[in-house]
């Protein structure tokens, strides 16, 4: 397959494995390489990748261009960028999908102002014209309120990012085939710009692991207290085996930490069962949690938007329902 | 240190959902009339950060905003926060500015400006969602760009920086100049007093036109494959909620507990 004018996939890892949104936009590079008859090529920077390019392989990549390389351990953005440029130059992919990931949302404004090519952020719809290869776009305007279909102007460089859990992921087949091109000493070469890697800070809550969650327990501010946050909304999602979350209404309350955050700004997620506790439901929090099978908001206001999205809700204070409804299920869970 | 804040207005983004609404002509959302126009909410925290940095090490705070008259406001806003100077660079309402023009057009203000050694601009707009402008101005200027920053410290000429990893946070030595883009997780953007705000408020804040920074759009238009809106639409939640009721709130959430176990979602 032609990988010039073809389809390409910025890889991602988590943990020494292919992060979820990986293979998402492999599925989705997939159906799109299909509609424009081209290639789909996948672009994976780190150290120690190398196994993984098989794995990228088997999931329908007909090349991997693969970085591995100690000095792409850790991120930095212009060596990243680096890379990533010249492998755009070698293999002229028209199409260049990343996941609306903290490096994704970084790299791909870089590459498109640097290729001055068309840029969509956070899409969570893409399609291509099979004539033209333009690709069609949905994503979130203000604030979740609205989404705006749009439109590439031309097909030089189009790139995207992707909302997580926005794509059925591809699936892995062990019979593939594909290349798997090392992106040699060319590509690193003498780095001389300003910026340097110091180190990862891990932050509290950094354990939880909401976007796999299968049950999630959300606080917002009016969950009322740092205390109340512990008591009921940890303290629930504990007896359910799953884990808290948080509006940003409890973030800037300084309620929860901030790497519990679940909306626009902070994680996507779609767990089993989504308890909203004190959240309100606006539309910026919703957004980020809207896809949840089932999801049960407990508010005093009945005219809460939260009620617009839950499948099953309780009118009243929380510091009445909720331990009540706590001590049930854990009784209900032991039997 | 000499700090530039880009920021923006726009509608309330705390605004009811219900106050807004798609024009069937255009085929775009629009704000009715009894929704404000405010700073974009990440835009404060970059003017919160620049202030503190000043707080720290000295320097001057510039504000900059590209956008019709009303835009004036937003500067007012954050002259009375702490910021020395403001300047409105001038365009019209209607006129369609993208990511790409919009960095372009910051990119020959803060040439105009002259001398800085940081830019700040909030993540990404509460209008457009696109979190594209900050690190494009960057990329349009040749200077180094830290997105997503959740911290930022002046060490012996340089800066340290903290951004938002999708687990935990990456920490960063950058030289200046520099730019970065300010997440909500920095600071709590302070309330000015009244008093501030009288006296900002009855600053006048100098424009720029276009032609004075030497912006021409139509010269770059035809450079940047860019994308087209072709229309906004609302979605609608098409749940229906069930409503779980008893004699107490205790006896509702005992029901709710076995409705959720009869559903097997327990």
């Amino acid at each position: 397959m032609d990988i010039s004018a073809g389809v390409m996939i910025f890889a991602e890892t988590a943990e020494g494995k292919l992060s979820s949104i990986t293979k998402e936009l492999m599925g989705l590079g997939t159906r799109l390489a299909g509609k424009l008859e081209k290639g789909l090529s996948a672009v994976l920077l780190g150290a120690g990748t190398e196994p993984l390019a098989t794995e990228l392989v088997n999931l329908g990549a007909d090349a991997v261009y693969l970085a591995d390389d100690a000095f792409l351990e850790n991120y930095n953005p212009e060596q990243y960028a680096s890379v990533i440029e010249h492998v755009i130059q070698t293999a002229k992919p028209a199409i260049l999908l990343m996941g609306q990931t903290s490096r994704g949302a970084d790299m791909a404004p870089r590459l498109a102002f640097k290729f001055r090519g068309a840029l969509a952020m956070d899409c969570v719809e893409l399609d291509a014209d099979s004539e033209t290869g333009l690709l069609t776009h949905t994503r979130p305007v203000y604030g979740g309120i609205a989404m705006a279909r749009a439109r590439s102007r031309a097909a030089s460089l189009q790139v995207v990012t992707v909302r997580a859990k926005s794509q059925d992921p591809a699936e892995p087949a062990d019979d593939r085939e594909g290349e798997i091109i090392a992106v040699g000493e060319r590509a690193r070469g003498e780095y001389a710009g300003g910026m340097k890697f110091l180190r990862p800070v891990a932050v509290e809550a950094d354990e939880v692991n909401l976007e796999e969650a299968n049950i999630i327990v959300a606080g917002g501010r009016g969950v009322g207290s740092t205390e109340n946050f512990k008591r009921f909304i940890e303290g629930f999602a504990r007896i359910l085996g799953g884990v808290p979350g948080a509006s940003r209404g409890a973030l800037d309350s300084d309620f929860a930490p901030a790497n519990l955050q679940i909306g626009l700004t902070g994680k996507i997620v779609s767990p089993q069962l989504y308890v909203a506790i004190g959240i309100s439901g606006m539309v910026q929090h919703m957004t980020g949690c809207s896809s949840s099978k089932t999801i049960v908001g407990i508010n005093t206001d009945p005219d809460a938007s939260i009620f617009k999205y839950a499948h099953f809700g309780i009118v009243g204070d929380f510091e009445q329902v909720v331990p009540a409804l706590m001590q049930k299920c854990e009784e209900l869970l032991k039997n | 240190m000499n700090i530039i804040v880009c920021v923006k207005q726009v509608p309330d983004p705390e605004a009811p959902t219900a106050q807004f609404r798609i024009d069937e002509a255009t085929k775009r959302l629009r704000p009715s009339k009894s929704v404000n126009l405010v700073a974009n909410p990440f835009d404060m925290n970059a003017v919160e950060a620049a202030i503190q940095l000043k707080e720290a090490v000295g320097g001057k705070i510039t504000v900059l905003s590209l956008g019709p008259e009303s835009s004036s406001d937003v500067l007012k806003q954050a002259v009375a926060m702490g910021a020395d100077e403001a300047v409105r660079i001038d365009s019209q309402a209607g006129e369609s500015w993208d990511s790409f023009l919009t960095a372009h057009a910051l990119a020959a203000a803060v040439r105009k400006v002259g001398q800085f050694d940081l830019i700040l601009c909030g993540r990404q707009a509460a209008d457009t969602n696109a979190g594209q402008m900050g690190v494009g101005l960057a990329t349009a200027l040749g200077i180094s760009c830290v997105s997503f920053a959740s911290r930022v410290e002046p060490r012996n000429g340089k800066i340290e920086v903290e951004r938002i990893a999708d687990k935990g946070r990456e920490v960063f030595e950058v030289a200046l100049p520099a730019l970065l883009t300010v997440s909500n997780e920095m600071n709590h953007p302070r309330f000015p007093t009244a008093m501030k705000l009288i006296a900002a408020g009855r600053q006048q804040i100098p424009s720029w036109s276009l032609a004075e920074i030497g912006f021409d759009a139509g010269q770059l238009s035809g450079q940047w494959a860019g994308i087209e809106e072709t229309e906004h639409f609302i979605p609608r939640p098409t749940t229906t909620c069930e409503f779980v009721e008893g004699e107490t709130l205790e006896e509702a959430g005992e029901k709710l507990a076995l409705r959720l176990r009869a559903e097997k979602v327990l």
